[in-house]
């Protein structure tokens, strides 16, 4: 019951950022405050996030100038290939496909970039379209 | 001085609900030094989990079997306690204890203690102590694994939880108020009795301390402040100065006789920047009064036995020094009054070049007499460790016969894939534990011991190096591509250094198996039989690479690569011409060149042909046989013999081939052996009862998209004889106890805003 509550108020937090910032495009976005990403996908990822990159990475460390240092300014896709094929380094290339955006979308909610309607595609071809922009705020 | 506090540094909250306040709890003279109560069964009540580890031993056993195979099935929810009322945490890995009627445990970041009904799962009451500063830049910011229980036998009873900011509060288990009877209050500053004066505490950032030393707290400067706006500055509390290094406990104590031994751990040691920390030490506090016992140095000071292992000296600030946490849970023996003490690491993960010599205490189980702190004996695993293979688990004791002979033992699971088995009463290994020549480094300034003891049984649980041997050879043609792909990196049987990704190694990478995450670790180790002298061991297998690189803005000569700390706050300026890495390309390109292992397959058709250094998978499969690793294995401590093997979450499918891939054709007429459904990298969390082994799958086992579940497993066979479907996977070790006539079975699941203690019972009991 609990974990209920939680999601549903994810969810209208999510759904108050998307209201200030106008009505999302359907166009896909250009950078990752667009919202590139679905807020089951940050869901899900933070649950991986916990259970298999918290092992090296503890909360906190995929967040702000760290982030900013190494991703920033990035196509979406450099992001991609790095959890795809690198990590976790205990058993890199284990993460499916659609596990590796789930975590994205998760370190792209932590980095205050807010969530939209559409999933996170595991297209390389799509995610490299997109820039990974950090909100100034 | 403004306060971020309006008069104390620390803010200690006691909440209570639903019971009455005890009254006082002064204790007369004459308890002092009684006995404890009879009928306790290596320190814990039958029917009760008064230990992290169930009892003193860690056996995590419990003689009930209420829940048993035939009803096992139809366990339902009790309750379900929300563990995020008072804030978030990370993954939740704490076992509750159940003492006298009540539970205990912790909860969020914070490491708050509560006290909960075991029929209804209501809070009864609460602590909550505010650390400011010494929170906010903990090394270990999260619930921990757990608390301490202690009774005289005769009504008073005692909880002791170590905090993240390293208080140890010792508070009366009816109320959860602190022991005034104790000094300070009842709460100890455990970064107090070492020696250190205790600065103001100041912070240039409102964020936690970052992996390793970035964004660390620093001593006040005269006068300063605490900017509320900004949260900034000098907020009232004190500490060692961070300059130092950082010190914290991420698990309970344990508390032999009268007794508290505590322990403490550090930041994590794969990306240091400075090349001195803080060392770490044993401690013996009387529980009745709080005062200090006794101190054991981790890190043997000039004149104590070991310090000769460390060539350049074991002073406090030696470059090299620090570290050698002992930061997972103890094992007990009452009876004996020993302490088993298993230690970790020093300065740093994976490189050693800046200590030299064996390293003692690191990497060794130590027996301290529990009245003493005297070391009564110890034995060093991993000699100048440059794996990461910390000792992660209590160790678990346990009688067995062999030969004929009944001998007391203890048993250490670790990071390496081994048992380490010794009498406990001396030290001496049950079985021959050969020190056997092992491969040497070849990173410059790295001294890597020539020899390694390596257990002649039990046979080891996890992957060990890789070999020839070990590769898939299902044709010729697999059999070729697999040894192209191994001989890649640098191969042998195991203890395989890392290789430097700067061009000096004769290899860019090395095989790393078990790798840092072990084998065992935090979330998995042992249950043992104490009728049977059987062991369970939840586990881990896999295969990864290891490397090491110079971080520009570190003081080491090498770290775990890649890494570049430039930039970040608390890492050092940037050298003169100084050259950002390139970023521009896709995965790789930082850190100045090839990174870790690679699945092969994250930008598709890549062949094994043109894979990168590191590459453990062909077409999805990987080069590594199938074999019966990780997940529970079944030992005969009698004996010493592997008798049964059941994968993480027990389900076995044949794998699946990318069809994608340019070599898919490699696979097209061969029949794959079945392989674990799931992740090798995870570790069943064990415990066993009278009649079953239970384990839940942790929090990254079993099927990738659940069913999530919790099982029951033969003792004998290792065939599963029960399963519960639960909603969320459990993230830390289980327990079970009797409360009423009524068996239950809790266990810690969630992180984030999500951590909850579920209780299982048997329906119309």
């Amino acid at each position: 019951m609990a974990g209920v509550t939680v999601t549903l108020a994810l969810g209208s937090a999510v759904m108050v950022r998307g209201a200030a910032q106008g009505a999302p495009s359907t166009a896909t976005p250009t950078t990752t405050l667009g919202g590139v990403y679905t807020q089951a996908q940050a869901d899900k990822g933070e649950e991986l996030y916990y259970g298999v990159c918290v092992a090296c990475h503890p909360r906190g460390y995929y967040t702000g100038d760290n982030f900013k240092k190494n991703w920033s300014g990035r196509p979406l896709s450099d992001l991609y290939d790095w959890v795809k094929t690198k990590m976790p380094k205990s058993e890199p290339g284990s993460l499916t496909p659609k596990q590796s955006v789930e975590v994205m979308a998760y370190i792209l909610q932590e980095n205050k970039m807010p969530a939209g309607k559409t999933a996170m595609p595991t297209d390389r071809a799509v995610l490299r379209k997109i820039r990974i922009q950090l909100s100034s705020k | 001085m403004t306060s971020r506090f309006s008069s104390r540094r620390l803010v200690a909250i006691t909440g209570l609900a639903g019971i009455a306040l005890a009254g006082g709890i002064a204790l007369p003279s004459a308890l002092v030094g009684a006995q404890q109560p009879p009928g306790l069964v290596r320190g814990n009540a039958p029917g009760e989990w008064r230990y992290w580890g169930a009892d003193a031993w860690s056996t995590r056993y419990s003689p009930l079997d209420q829940i048993n195979a035939a009803n096992f099935k139809t366990l339902t929810m009790a309750w379900k306690w929300n563990a995020s009322a008072d804030g978030i945490d990370e993954y939740y890995r704490t076992t509750p204890l159940y003492a006298n009627g009540r539970i205990f445990t912790v909860a969020t970041t914070h490491r708050y203690a509560y006290a909960i009904d075991p029929e209804t799962g209501a809070t009864t009451w609460s602590w909550k102590l505010e650390e400011g500063i010494r929170w906010q830049k903990a090394p270990r910011q999260f619930a921990g694994r757990g608390l301490a229980y202690w009774t005289d036998g005769r009504g008073n009873e005692r909880i002791v939880v170590v905090t993240p900011g390293y208080h140890m509060g010792i508070l009366d288990a009816k109320t959860g108020k602190p022991d005034p009877a104790v000094r300070n209050g009842g709460v100890l500053d455990l970064m107090d009795d070492l020696g250190f004066p205790l600065v103001p505490l100041a912070v240039d950032d409102p964020d936690s301390l970052t992996i390793s030393e970035l964004k660390p707290a620093r001593k006040a400067k005269p006068g300063e402040t605490w900017d509320k706006e900004k949260g900034i500055g000098a907020d009232g509390t004190v500490g060692i100065d961070p300059a130092m290094g950082q010190i914290a406990s991420s698990c309970p104590p344990i508390i032999v006789g009268d007794v508290i031994v505590v322990g403490n751990s550090h930041i994590h040691g794969y990306y240091p920047i400075r090349l001195k920390n803080l060392p770490s030490w044993i401690r013996g506090y009387d529980i009745r009064t709080g005062k200090l016992l006794w101190k054991f140095n981790l890190v043997p000071q000039a004149g104590e036995f070991g310090a000769d292992t460390w060539k350049n000296g074991t002073a406090i600030g030696t470059p090299g020094v620090g570290k050698v946490d002992a930061w997972a849970p103890y094992s007990a023996d009452p009876d004996l009054g020993l302490v088993y003490i298993p230690v970790g690491m020093g300065l740093s993960d994976e490189y050693g070049g800046h200590r030299p010599g064996a390293n003692l205490f690191a990497n060794s189980i130590v027996a301290i007499d529990v009245k003493t702190g005297k070391r009564k004996w110890h034995f060093q695993m991993v000699h100048h460790d440059i794996w990461d293979y910390d000792t992660p688990m209590a160790p678990n004791l346990l009688d067995i016969t062999i030969n004929g002979r009944t001998r007391k033992i203890v048993a250490q699971t670790t990071k390496q894939g081994w048992i380490y088995t010794f009498d406990r009463e001396t030290g001496e290994p049950i079985w021959p534990m050969p020190e056997t020549p092992v491969l040497q480094s070849d990173v410059k300034g790295e001294q890597t011991w020539p020899t390694q003891p390596i257990p002649s049984r039990p046979a080891p649980y996890s992957q060990q190096g890789l070999m020839e041997g070990d590769l898939i050879d299902y044709t010729p043609e697999i059999k070729a591509a697999a040894l192209k792909l191994a001989q890649a990196c640098r191969m042998g049987p195991y203890f395989i250094p890392a290789s430097a990704m700067d061009g000096t190694s004769a290899k860019h990478c090395s095989w790393y198996a078990p790798g840092a995450s072990g084998g065992v670790n935090i979330d998995g180790g042992a249950a043992v039989d104490p009728e049977t002298g059987f062991m369970y061991v939840g586990g881990q297998t896999g295969l990864s690479t290891i490397e090491v690189i110079k971080d520009p803005c570190s003081e080491h000569d090498y770290v775990q690569g890649p890494k570049d700390s430039c930039g970040l706050a608390g890492a050092l300026p940037a050298p003169a011409g100084y050259t950002p890495p390139n970023r521009g390309g896709a995965a790789g390109g930082r850190g100045g060149g090839a990174g870790g292992g690679r699945g092969g397959g994250g930008r598709g058709a890549v062949s094994y042909k043109d894979a990168e250094p590191g590459t453990s998978s062909i077409a999805g499969i990987s080069i590594l046989k199938p074999k019966e690793l990780g997940g529970v294995t079944g030992y005969n401590m009698n004996t010493g013999d592997k008798v049964w093997w059941m994968p993480n979450g027990g389900k076995m499918a044949p794998p699946t081939v990318d069809a994608a891939s340019p070599d898919a054709a490699l696979f097209a007429n061969v029949k794959l052996p079945p392989t674990v459904v799931g992740r090798l990298g995870s570790q069943p969390q064990v415990i066993t009862t009278k009649t079953l082994v239970i384990y839940g799958t942790g929090r990254n086992g079993g099927a990738p998209d659940g069913p999530y579940g919790i099982y029951a497993v033969d003792k004998k066979t290792g065939k599963e004889v029960g399963a519960v479907e639960i909603p969320t996977r459990t993230s830390a070790v289980p327990m079970t106890f009797m409360h009423n006539g009524k068996q239950y079975l809790v266990y810690a699941t969630g992180s984030g805003r999500t951590t909850a203690l579920v209780a299982l019972t048997l329906p119309g009991r």
